[in-house]
């Protein structure tokens, strides 16, 4: 099988160059790709100091669902069976990435949760009760149980890839919009344990009042998502 | 209507279409647009020279001054308009995000792994 594992960056000097340490050292035969969305800082030179990773560099900055599906994009169009997707700030341990290929052979969607493993990952109540209240939304609507819909450590299959470079994958917080997407193109999704780390250095997508946006914007995404044929 | 107000109005609604197509003429606007705002200034313009066809539009929808009536569908207009720009803006986001897309794959830089 052949796999691709994408890192969409952006301004991740910091951390990029561990994760790529810890990948190559776990994975050394396994293609790397890092989409850089246009980070101001070094992160390009860090990544060009490691000639077996490839890179794309977004012109103009386009949000980690624009540069995912970059990834996506490059994944299907170079002939891969399967992506593995992960984060560049060390949040996703890369010892989980074995899993996620083992299971993408049986699976359409691997979404990798922090859940349904003992992690030192801790979430703010606020967050939690979110996580939780996006998981019943999509388990009454699809009767699918995700407990971590928010989880950016996935794999998806080359079928799961051909829907996602469409123009219908939403851009904004990919998340459960995602998987609901998924579910009702009768892909396969199932959920296995990963670790996960707190980010050190920054707050994340849905942290601060960027949570209250993506809430909206998560519930109103997920109505259209219904009311489209599928 | 007085008749100040009507060439004041109308002269606005004439100077507004000449307006329209200059920045047509000048290719700052595309022709459907300009399609559009012509039409709003013939609208003034009637509406200046036929009066009577606002009190209709007002009796008709139940409104008691005509100014409730040039109000109401000057803001319905509004959000019309807004919304079909709403509508260009996100046809044109998803053409930039393609092209942007399309770009970097042509220049990206494969690693010695692939």
């Amino acid at each position: 099988m052949k796999v691709l594992i994408a890192i969409p960056a952006r301004n991740e000097e910091l951390n990029i160059g561990r994760v790529l340490d810890q990948i190559d050292s776990l994975y050394p035969a396994v293609p790397v790709l890092v989409v850089n969305d246009a980070s101001q800082d070094s992160t390009a030179c860090v990544v060009e100091q490691y000639p077996q990773v490839s890179m794309i560099r977004l012109p103009f900055w386009m949000g980690y669902g624009g540069a995912l599906q970059t990834a996506y994009k490059y994944a299907y169009r170079n002939g891969y069976d399967a992506v593995v997707q992960m984060d560049a700030d060390g949040q996703h341990d890369p010892r989980s990435i074995a899993a996620l290929i083992e299971n993408v052979q049986s699976a359409d969607v691997v979404v990798g949760s922090r859940f349904l493993a003992k992690n030192d990952y801790h979430m703010t109540l606020f967050r939690r009760l979110g996580c939780r209240l996006l998981s019943r939304i999509g388990q009454s609507l699809t009767g699918m149980r995700i407990t971590d819909p928010t989880s950016g450590f996935q794999a998806l299959s080359r079928k799961a890839l051909s829907l996602a470079i469409e123009d219908y994958y939403p851009m904004d917080y990919p998340d459960l919009d995602v998987l609901i997407l998924m579910h009702r193109f009768r892909l396969k999704v199932v959920e296995i344990p990963v670790t996960m780390y707190p980010s050190a250095d920054k707050t994340g997508m849905h942290e601060g009042l960027q949570v209250w946006y993506y809430a909206f914007k998560m519930i109103l995404s997920i109505f259209v998502m219904m009311l489209r044929k599928s | 209507m007085p008749l100040n107000q009507k060439i004041f109005a109308s002269s606005l609604a004439i100077l507004f279409f000449v307006f329209v197509m200059d920045l047509a003429r000048r290719k700052k606007l595309r022709v459907e647009y300009s399609i559009l705002w012509s039409f709003t200034a013939a609208v003034i313009v009637v509406l200046v020279f036929w009066y009577d066809s606002l009190l209709l539009i007002t009796k008709a929808i139940g409104a008691v001054l005509p100014t409730t009536t040039l109000f109401l569908f000057g803001l319905m207009f509004l959000l019309f308009l807004n919304l079909h720009f709403s509508v260009k803006l996100s046809e044109l986001s998803e053409q930039v995000k393609n092209l942007a897309h399309e770009m970097a794959l042509l220049t990206a830089k494969k690693g010695t792994r692939e």
